[in-house]
């Protein structure tokens, strides 16, 4: 017999208690100390065992594969990225339907292989049989091709089967588009890249915040750092002092976003991007007036702060998401 | 969530993301032309002499340096790497095959072929160098700084660049300088020609093949020297 049943019964005989609110204050209790998820939910050993050696087989394939690329006739290299990306998209379609959570997650990985393995394969066909006018030396138009497919593909496997894996592939396929975006014109264009990569994640956010793209915390943990990458982009990577204005403005959107919907990631990524974007501001700009062990002492006070606001904010934030 | 939100967030997403590609890749947002004026549209009387240039079916151009006329002289088949005005009626290119190089000996005229012989010096370096001593250096960001006797003359920034033009050669005069810049997206490599202090610009083809150049001035001579 636990300490709160000893209680409940003696403030029961004691005539303090009704018996039925006694009753429901155990079934509360019991409900509330029960595991989060029952075991099924949480990956097995053997899951993981799987998992690792399903990367193993496929790190040897791919190995085999570069070591003989040479050799190979054009059709062989197609099917030898085409073939593992068919599979893994037939294996997570398959695996979705199973009811194990352990299954469904592994049908969720394959499909996140397999936006991955679809885009290499799509890439190896352009640089092999130059379809449609895309020549292989030019490559930024494949490039764009390939990274656009490639989201779509993530896009449309997130809308069969809304997941972390698949939000996680999304994340990164729309990092690369981006990417592919500021490589279209005559010479690399960071803020293009950063703009496109910013403006899709604030969508995203919109998205995430109004419930229509979940899971919710993994899209605000994937989706806030991509619209801080995004923003700090443009300034930091050749674009000068007016595009270090964009790092800042999301930073203190990303603040406020994160402490109105009490989202502790949301203010994580706003408290490291207002980091890095001030240390790289002062170095860029005033590092010749201040000297390098100028900076690197406000960099240190600046790193002091972010911690502090981190550590300071972390607990509300957390109070706010419980309730 | 409903699938009709599901859906929503396919649209919504995949709609920002053609239209932002659309913008880029349509109506050439972010695109900034880098080239300068086409001399071939827009001759520049400035610009003296005529050149030398190799274009990419590795035929060799003869083209007054202001653009106003050009025509071909002779295709080689494999790119020259070098080239020279031996003297007003015969030009010489260096082909590379693997055998060795050649020095070929063409009519300027006609572009018929007077002698094929061993070549074996290695000029490329002196490429670099003006008549008068100057010396150019490709730099980072796209700068080209041209050095005298250790001293930074002058700095040539080409804007919007990540990589600098391949320097190409000088004028004889020493007073003029040409690159080759190689878009993305394949297109054919582009010859400009530049003042020395940067000021004038010009881009003389759009078909460039090697950054092989040579330059002669009436009156004042060619370069680089014929071999001798």
């Amino acid at each position: 017999m636990s300490d709160l049943d000893a209680d409940l019964r003696r403030w029961v005989e004691a005539g303090i208690l009704d018996p039925q609110v006694a009753e429901r204050i155990r079934a509360f209790e019991a409900a509330r100390a029960a595991p989060a998820r029952p075991a099924a939910d949480r990956p097995g050993v053997i899951e993981v065992l799987l998992y690792l050696g399903i990367a193993v087989l496929a790190v040897g394939v791919f190995a085999l594969a570069a070591q003989n690329w040479g050799d190979l006739a054009s059709p062989a290299r197609v099917a030898v990225t085409a073939v593992p990306a068919a599979f893994t998209l037939l294996l997570g379609a398959l695996l979705r339907g199973r009811e194990e959570p352990g299954m469904r997650r592994a049908g969720q990985l394959a499909w996140a292989a397999a936006v991955g393995l679809s885009a290499l394969a799509l890439g190896v066909y352009i640089w092999e049989y130059e379809p449609f006018g895309l020549a292989r030396d030019e490559d930024t138009t494949p490039f764009l091709v390939v990274t656009a497919a490639a989201t779509g593909l993530a896009l449309l496997l997130w809308a069969v089967s809304p997941s972390v894996l698949q939000l996680l592939a999304l994340g990164a396929s729309l990092f690369f588009l981006a990417q592919a975006i500021g490589q279209w014109p005559d010479e690399y264009s960071a803020s293009l890249a950063g703009g496109s990569l910013a403006a899709a994640a604030l969508a995203a956010i919109a998205l995430a915040e109004t419930g229509r793209l979940v899971p919710r915390t993994p899209a605000r943990t994937i989706f806030g750092l991509l619209l801080a990458v995004g923003a700090y982009q443009p300034g930091f990577s050749s674009g000068g002092t007016p595009w270090e204005i964009p790092a800042f403005l999301a930073a203190a959107g990303l603040l406020a976003m994160g402490v109105w919907r009490s989202s502790f990631q949301y203010v994580l990524w706003g408290v490291l991007l207002l980091f890095a974007a001030l240390v790289r501001a002062i170095f860029q700009n005033f590092s010749d007036q201040l000297g390098a062990p100028v900076a690197l002492i406000i960099s240190g006070v600046l790193l002091i702060g972010a911690v502090l606001l981190l550590a300071r904010l972390a607990p509300q934030l957390r109070r706010g998401v419980a309730t | 969530m409903t699938r009709s939100d599901r859906w929503f967030v396919v649209a919504l997403l995949g709609g920002i993301l053609a239209v932002i590609i659309t913008a880029v890749v349509a109506l050439g947002v972010g695109r900034k032309n880098v080239s300068p004026p086409d001399l071939q549209e827009q001759p520049n009387p400035a610009i003296p002499g005529e050149i030398l240039y190799v274009n990419r079916e590795s035929c060799i151009i003869l083209a007054r340096a202001s653009g106003e006329s050009r025509r071909q002289v002779a295709c080689t088949g494999i790119p020259p790497r070098l080239l020279f005005f031996l003297d007003e009626t015969r030009i010489a290119y260096v082909d590379a095959v693997p055998s060795g190089q050649n020095l070929v000996t063409l009519d300027l005229e006609t572009g018929r072929e007077l002698s094929r012989t061993a070549y074996k010096d290695d000029r490329t370096l002196l490429l670099q160098s003006a008549p008068d001593g100057t010396q150019a250096f490709q730099r980072d960001d796209g700068r080209i700084q041209l050095i005298r006797d250790g001293q930074v003359l002058t700095e040539i920034k080409f804007d919007g660049l990540d990589w600098g033009p391949q320097f190409a050669g000088w004028s004889p005069d020493s007073q003029w300088f040409a690159v080759t810049y190689n878009p993305p997206r394949g297109r054919g490599a582009e010859l400009w020609l530049v003042s020395r202090d940067g000021a004038v610009r010009g881009t003389l083809a759009k078909d460039a093949g090697t950054p092989a150049i040579a330059w002669r001035i009436a009156g004042v001579g060619a370069w680089p020297l014929p071999p001798e």
